[in-house]
């Protein structure tokens, strides 16, 4: 039992802030926590990667705050510190355990029997060599075609998860619309910024006016000469050239335009 | 009671089961002896043999239990699934769903 403590776990379940120890002398970094919830079936749960022991989980490659699952409970076992339900879903079977805390807890045993279906927010957590559900919140499903729309979120997520992971679709995927997983998408990899440049092409174009913009050669009209730009926006478009890429397009679209000898004014 | 992995199918994937375990969500029909019709997801037609536990409480039940040779359903357990169950967008999730065996 005392495992669970393992890592410094701070107040009520569910919502810990994890941190690493007390007193961090920054030799590892603190470790923020994972806001996601992310849809996940049992089998997947099952599947979840650990890249270290008592690290987060991953599911499809991404780490892996809090998993929602609807699934149907097949055994019920409380007692006097949490309650252990035997969950399956048709995709594997595992333990959801809740601490038996809170007051509303006789209602909740009294709803949730063999046979019953149930929608599940929790963490993935490990115990001899097994994964299982730290419950969060249990609660019955009030219509059954929860259990579809859960599954088509499952399907929707994952498509999305391992699409991206290939890097192939960049900005314009449509994740940017499903807020939550938007937030773990933001905990990936490197390969991801090169993604999300689609967006950043606006910023740097305004950041370009506004350093035009607050050049002492605006008020005389001559505005910033290239190499200032180029020093001023270089590393963070990658170089010269796309440096200058970005005056030309600028100066398409009529945000910049050429003054004498190489230096450029905004229009605005 | 520990069940296994179960596949949800419809009427036309009962073909390729043979043997397994299943979960099938069907309308119910009609009933005789220890047999009930169900009318399935893509409105084809499943025989499901009862056990002494089956009740059947609502229009839309799911049954778990394993294929027979002949198709029909040996039945293990059955849940209600409700009056207002949304056949059409069940049976193209589970269409879907075959197609990502690592999730599901």
């Amino acid at each position: 039992m005392s495992n669970y403590n393992r890592g410094g776990y701070s107040s009520s379940q569910g919502q810990g802030y994890v941190q690493d120890s007390f007193g961090n002398d920054g030799a590892a970094p603190k470790r923020t926590y994972n806001h996601s919830l992310r849809p996940v079936t049992i089998k997947q749960i099952l599947g979840a990667t650990q890249t270290q022991a008592d690290g987060d989980f991953k599911i499809d490659g991404q780490d892996v705050g809090q998993v929602t699952l609807v699934a149907a409970v097949r055994g019920v076992n409380p007692s006097a510190t949490q309650n252990n339900y035997m969950i399956e879903d048709g995709t594997g079977v595992t333990d959801a355990k809740k601490y038996s805390s809170d007051p509303d807890d006789t209602e909740e045993l009294g709803n949730i029997v063999s046979g019953t279906y149930v929608r599940i927010v929790g963490a993935v957590k490990n115990f001899n060599q097994k994964q299982y559900v730290q419950v969060h919140s249990i609660r019955p499903i009030a219509s059954m075609n929860e259990v579809t729309y859960h599954n088509l979120e499952v399907l929707y997520v994952h498509v999305n998860a391992t699409r991206n992971k290939k890097g192939g679709h960049g900005a314009s995927s449509s994740s940017s619309a499903y807020g939550q997983h938007h937030n773990s998408m933001q905990g990936m990899s490197s390969t991801d910024t090169h993604m999300r440049g689609g967006h950043d092409t606006d910023d740097v174009a305004q950041s370009i006016s506004d350093f035009i913009d607050n050049h002492p050669g605006k008020d005389s009209g001559v505005g910033a000469h290239r190499r200032e730009i180029i020093a001023a926006f270089g590393q963070r478009l990658g170089g010269d050239n796309k440096v200058n890429d970005m005056i030309a397009m600028m100066e398409e679209n009529g945000h910049l335009y050429a003054t004498e000898d190489e230096h450029f004014n905004t229009t605005h | 009671m520990s069940l296994p992995e179960t596949k949800r199918v419809n009427s036309a994937m009962l073909q390729n089961c043979i043997g397994e375990p299943v979960r099938f969500i069907g309308e119910f029909k009609s009933r005789q002896d220890t047999m009930a019709t169900f009318l399935s997801s893509d409105k084809g037609l499943v025989t499901v043999a009862m056990n002494e536990n089956s009740l059947y409480g609502t229009k839309f039940v799911e049954v778990i239990g394993n294929v027979n040779p002949d198709r029909s359903i040996a039945e293990w357990t059955s849940s209600n699934f409700g009056d207002d169950f949304d056949m059409e967008t069940y049976d193209a999730m589970i269409v879907k769903a075959q197609k990502f065996p690592s999730v599901f």
